[in-house]
């Protein structure tokens, strides 16, 4: 498999803080990567290390093959497109000006992109509105157009959705898949939210206290999710006994209530438990989420 | 590099305390000419003696213009779109300087446009010497240079709009060896009205020749290239967000 972006036990130090410790991971050609760790874990400080903004304290970053120390990183930086945390913007300017500011940063030829991305992040009627002017969504907007300059073949997009409303999270999500499915686009995307990163990744890295605790493909991960049937009864049999005699592996959460985990055959469990003097009061099927599952790879705590 | 320039031109172009700047300098060269044509009987100095006299207080002002202009990089963390689109930091540091440089140049052009250029069709040029003042300007370019380096020295190493003021309060901490020379006559003094740049020009006459014209331009080469080495070597190295 080819990787876009490789760390090899990379830490990064801040004076007594230790933002990374000593995280190895690889972002496959052509994947969503998503990055999923709670505040403080180390994911920002990845990114930063990636775009060139920080270095590691020791380990190493390859990007398209090339070392971080190497110095032909910078050749590698052209190919990618980033946000890191709050949009970089030039207030003073207008939507159409801060992407012409970045064109001719990059050293792009013309201009006829421009129109076709304000467009795409849906800020074309903003006109001589000044950036500064601009509320949070639409700085946001700004900024992924701005990485889209130049057809980027990766994109690292540090919280993308912050500040977003539901149709622009929309609009986001589809633009990412699309980038992803029709150009190849490999993106390695860090976001708080779980629900819409599990909407969008191939692959997971779930990282705490600077360590990838779990590098995960999606597939993997919705094989991993435990699958479990939540029966409340009412009556006065002992619902232990029963789910021991079917043999069902389960979980009591009180002595009326339980998880059963696996398939469940719920018609004889029904029968059974009706035999037994029990009746079903509620019953329903539970899948582990992301975040539950994230929950249970790192831990409920929270980082110092 | 030239995408640099052409970004840093582009952000310039936007900075409207660069184009006030201009516009007050070059009002202010006419309206001195015109109050000099006023007073031009009564008037003990003669003309020309303003020339590099207002340089050098001007210069101190677009000092902190310039920093407010290169930490609004830093502000509104657009540095951080250069060095993750590819630019090596050394490309970055050297368009720092160069557009630095021009602000500085610019501010000089206009001044000598709208008041040595523009005076000297009405009012009366015969006492200013030629090569005083041709070597005064080259003297005064190389300082320019000195100051630009000492500039993006301290804005790019505050990291913040307090590298502006930093810049700005250097040169005018360095205006009280003037007045320590004056009191104490001490040869340090002398020593550093010839090093520093600010000091240099504070002492250039169109009259008069500058009686140490290569010593003062080694001086502002060594600053700059010690700003240069010493602002080059920390950015390399420091962490942005």
């Amino acid at each position: 498999m080819d990787y876009i972006l490789k760390t090899h036990d990379l830490h990064k130090s801040y004076r007594k803080f230790n933002a990374l410790n000593g995280l190895t991971m690889s972002v496959p050609k052509g994947s969503i990567y998503g990055l999923v760790g709670m505040n403080g874990a180390g994911k920002t400080t990845l990114i930063r290390i990636a775009a060139g903004l920080q270095y590691p304290t020791s380990g190493d970053l390859e990007l398209f093959g090339t070392s971080c120390f190497d110095d032909k990183i910078v050749d590698a930086r052209k190919r990618i497109g980033t946000i890191v945390e709050t949009p970089s913007l030039h207030p003073e300017m207008t939507a159409e000006e801060n992407l012409k500011m970045q064109f001719i940063s990059k050293g792009l030829p013309n201009y006829d992109e421009i129109p076709k991305l304000l467009e795409f992040v849906g800020l074309k009627d903003t006109g001589t509105k000044k950036a500064k002017k601009f509320s949070l969504g639409m700085r946001q907007r700004l900024s992924i157009a701005m990485t889209l300059c130049g057809d980027p073949d990766m994109l690292i997009l540090d919280e993308p959705i912050n500040g977003l409303d539901p149709q622009g999270i929309i609009e986001v999500r589809e633009l990412i898949l699309k980038l992803n499915r029709e150009k190849d686009v490999t993106i390695l995307i860090s976001s708080h939210i779980l629900d819409e990163l599990s909407r969008l990744a191939t692959h997971y890295c779930f990282i705490d206290k600077g360590v990838a605790v779990k590098e995960i493909s999606a597939e993997e991960l919705e094989r991993s999710c435990n699958k479990s049937l939540y029966i409340e009864v009412k009556g006065t049999g002992n619902m232990s006994v029963i789910l021991d005699r079917l043999g069902y592996e389960y979980k009591l959460m009180t002595d009326r209530a339980a998880d059963i985990f696996g398939d469940v055959d719920i018609t004889p469990l029904v029968m059974e438990l009706h035999k037994n003097g029990m009746d079903i009061s509620k019953i329903n099927e539970k899948e582990e989420s992301l975040e539950s599952f994230f929950l249970s790879v790192v831990g409920g705590g929270h980082n110092d | 590099m030239i995408n640099l320039l052409r970004s840093n031109m582009m952000r310039l172009r936007k900075f409207r305390a660069f184009k006030i700047e201009i516009i007050c300098v070059f009002i202010m060269g006419i309206v001195t000419v015109f109050l000099e044509k006023m007073n031009e009987d009564s008037f003990t100095h003669p003309y020309g003696e303003s020339y590099f006299q207002m340089i050098y207080m001007l210069l101190l002002v677009v000092s902190m213009i310039v920093g407010g202009y290169i930490s609004k990089d830093y502000v509104d963390n657009t540095i951080r779109n250069k060095i993750s689109i590819g630019h090596k930091r050394l490309d970055i540091f050297i368009a720092n300087h160069i557009t630095t440089f021009y602000i500085y140049f610019l501010t000089v052009v206009t001044w000598t446009i709208s008041y040595l250029f523009f005076g000297s069709f009405i009012l009366n040029t015969d006492k200013i010497d030629k090569e005083a003042l041709g070597v005064g300007i080259i003297v005064m370019l190389f300082a320019v240079i000195s100051f630009s380096g000492i500039s993006v020295f301290f804005c790019m190493t505050v990291k913040n709009s307090f590298g502006g003021a930093l810049t700005g309060a250097f040169f005018y901490v360095t205006m009280f060896v003037q007045i320590f020379e004056d009191i104490f006559d001490s040869k340090i003094f002398d020593f550093f009205i010839d090093f520093f740049p600010n000091l240099q020009m504070a002492y250039l006459s169109p009259f008069e020749c500058d009686e140490k014209p290569l010593l003062h331009i080694i001086y502002s080469i060594i600053i700059f290239v010690v700003s240069f080495a010493g602002g080059y070597r920390i950015f390399r190295k420091t962490d942005l967000n």
